[in-house]
């Protein structure tokens, strides 16, 4: 394979998905990328990330979004992953009440282990499902307002807001950088696929 | 445990190797399990079950995988009906993610196979004291669901809980996180030019297919008995890493080409694989994820006894017990105990837990050094500044009692002794 490919992005930003096991992380990153749902999802193991380019105030800018186990034993090593997010995406789910009340424990370590300058973003997944709702818009806003920080409620299932939450806290950051974003070095004028990894698990 | 040597030695010339197996030989083999079986002959079960087909077909295995786990001398504690583990919140969450790629079933045979499975885990993890769910467990223990009936599952699962998957079931995830260095260290000696590239990429991308027994990333159901086979003729977990080098090593070329994709280099040639390969951090993060994905993404279930064989054959060539992460692990680690008494997962559990708070301390050593060197040289200091100030006084006919700073000179001395003593008595706990 060629090293000298044309450069297609501008600037790389590294997001990452963090929140209780079985909220939808991996879900909504499937929606993002692939624009696929799978109502039966394997578990996530570890951490993975997926590939999406956009374009954003005519830039190209390559977002890598990490996905992380939620399972609580997993943390300590995710969290090795955390330093290097400019964005970190705290998703609950709006049909667990559990989840919801799990936010602010997301919130600490976020900011235990995240660099200062991290744009934190918080979504009620699965929005959806009024029936199951257990957790209103209302108090995700009120929460988020707390905690100062940007909130949306989406639905990985219907693709509501997905896209949206993704743009949004990109566009964030790049208010927040500017012209600091990494901008690609020659080893890293990849073409661009929609993903890297094309798979439902992990 | 190192392989005997015949199994090394004639695993390649068995009849029952060669490709395709006639329906001759097929059903030779068949016969030759059952007299094994019934002479209760393990030693040629072992042998014959690593060969091309292992063992053959879910009857068998239903007959066969209890044997090699000598099940009929393990008597677990009799389970509780309906007792919950500790974790059962999150083994709920996990059931409901289970059995998505086998079997293809209906929606009420779904329902049946999540309750034998919560039942099942929740009675084998509270069996002994001490064990943790994790995800992964669930996709082990459905294996067995669909193997065994429920009371040999939960025999199986007890037993294969102690033999192989304890070190994962401590509070923390530690002990795994060690062993999982065995990954690259066998790498380092397989393939060295392989480790160049990838050795110092931490192995967490092997974490799902370790912890699970390949369940979590091998998608076919007979492929994953004939892995699952091999490694039950072992008495221990250890040969599911040399399976995972195996797989790395086999499918170099394609691990290459992929990495060539995604980094714009060109490792496929011999000149970029020296010791000397550089990577930054994108480099890492997407050779983090290739290897992630890896055998969900390139393994293919025909190659699978070639790859099994190779495994076999460097766990002869690298037995674990010389390995230096071997030697690192807990004494406690079923890698390297091999009494089954469920009172290791405490004892180990308690090493953990000592070893953790150890390394709390000199953490908080670490991030107090600097705070405990600029008092001490303040201290110092103020101290050398008093002595020449007295001297220079006394020179000068003034009389030192009437002046506050040698207490503040010596204050300082004193509070960068508590500082000292604070910090080191937290170590000794």
């Amino acid at each position: 394979m060629s090293a000298n490919r044309a450069k297609t992005f501008d600037k790389t930003m590294k997001l990452l998905l963090v929140g209780d096991s079985g909220v939808g992380k991996s879900c909504l990153l499937l929606r993002f990328v692939d624009d696929k749902f799978n109502p039966s999802f394997i578990t996530t193991i570890g951490i993975d990330f997926k590939i999406k380019t956009i374009e954003l105030n005519g830039s190209k800018i390559k977002l890598q979004v990490w996905d992380t186990a939620g399972q609580e034993r997993f943390r300590t090593i995710t969290t090795a992953y955390y330093r290097g997010a400019m964005g970190i995406i705290i998703v609950y789910d709006v049909c667990d009440e559990n989840s919801f009340d799990s936010v602010k424990k997301w919130y600490q370590t976020v900011n235990q282990h995240a660099k200062d300058e991290a744009q934190l973003f918080l979504v009620g997944n699965k929005c959806d499902d009024t029936e199951s709702r257990q957790v209103s818009e209302k108090q995700g806003e009120q929460l988020a307002e707390e905690l100062n920080v940007p909130f949306m409620e989406a639905s990985a299932k219907s693709g509501l807001n997905v896209n949206e939450m993704f743009y949004k806290l990109a566009s964030l950051i790049l208010e927040k950088n500017g012209e600091d974003l990494a901008a690609p070095a020659d080893k890293l004028n990849v073409h661009q696929q929609s993903s890297v990894t094309g798979s439902s698990c992990c | 445990m190192s392989v005997p040597e015949w199994t090394h030695m004639e695993c390649d010339c068995s009849i029952f190797n060669e490709y395709p197996l006639t329906t001759e030989n097929e059903s030779l083999k068949l016969k030759s399990l059952q007299k094994a079986l019934a002479s209760e002959d393990i030693a040629s079960l072992r042998y014959l079950v690593a060969t091309r087909s292992g063992a053959v077909n879910r009857e068998q295995r239903a007959v066969i995988w209890p044997k090699l786990l000598e099940l009929d001398s393990w008597n677990p504690p009799q389970p509780v009906p309906h007792l919950k583990h500790k974790d059962h919140e999150q083994i709920t969450k996990d059931i409901e993610r289970s059995f998505v790629f086998y079997p293809k079933t209906d929606p009420d045979e779904m329902l049946s196979l999540r309750g034998r499975l919560d039942h099942l885990i929740n009675s084998a993890l509270c069996a002994y004291p001490g064990l943790n769910y994790y995800q992964g467990y669930h996709d082990v223990a459905s294996i067995a669901v669909l193997i065994f009936d429920d009371l040999m599952a939960y025999k199986f699962m007890t037993k294969l809980t102690l033999m192989y998957l304890r070190d994962h079931m401590l509070p923390d995830i530690e002990s795994t996180v060690r062993e999982l260095k065995l990954i690259p260290e066998l790498l380092s000696l397989v393939d060295p030019k392989l480790h160049a590239l990838i050795g110092s990429i931490e192995p967490i991308y092997a974490l799902s297919s370790m912890i699970s027994l390949f369940a979590h990333d091998i998608a076919d159901f007979d492929g994953l008995c004939l892995v699952w086979d091999f490694i039950l003729t072992q008495n221990s977990a250890v040969l599911v890493y040399y399976i995972y080098v195996a797989v790395l090593v086999f499918y170099k070329d394609d691990l290459l080409n992929d990495l060539d994709d995604l980094l714009g280099k060109s490792f496929t040639s011999d000149d970029t694989l020296t010791e000397e390969t550089e990577l930054d951090l994108a480099d890492r993060d997407l050779i983090h994820v290739t290897l992630n994905n890896f055998i969900s993404h390139n393994l293919k279930c025909s190659h699978l006894f070639e790859i099994l064989k190779n495994a076999l054959r460097y766990m002869a060539d690298f037995p674990h017990g010389t390995l230096q992460t071997t030697k690192d692990l807990s004494k406690y680690s079923m890698l390297r105990a091999a009494s089954l008494n469920p009172e290791l997962i405490l004892l180990h559990t308690s090493e953990q837990e000592r070893s953790l708070k150890r390394s709390r301390v000199s953490k908080a050593l670490v991030s107090h050094h600097k705070t405990l060197s600029m008092v001490v040289k303040c201290s110092i200091g103020i101290g050398v500044a008093g002595l020449v100030l007295k001297y220079s006084l006394a020179s000068s006919g003034i009389r030192p009692r009437h002046l506050g700073i040698f207490n503040a000179a010596s204050w300082c001395f004193s509070s960068a002794h508590g500082f000292f003593e604070t910090v080191f008595n937290g170590f000794a706990e």
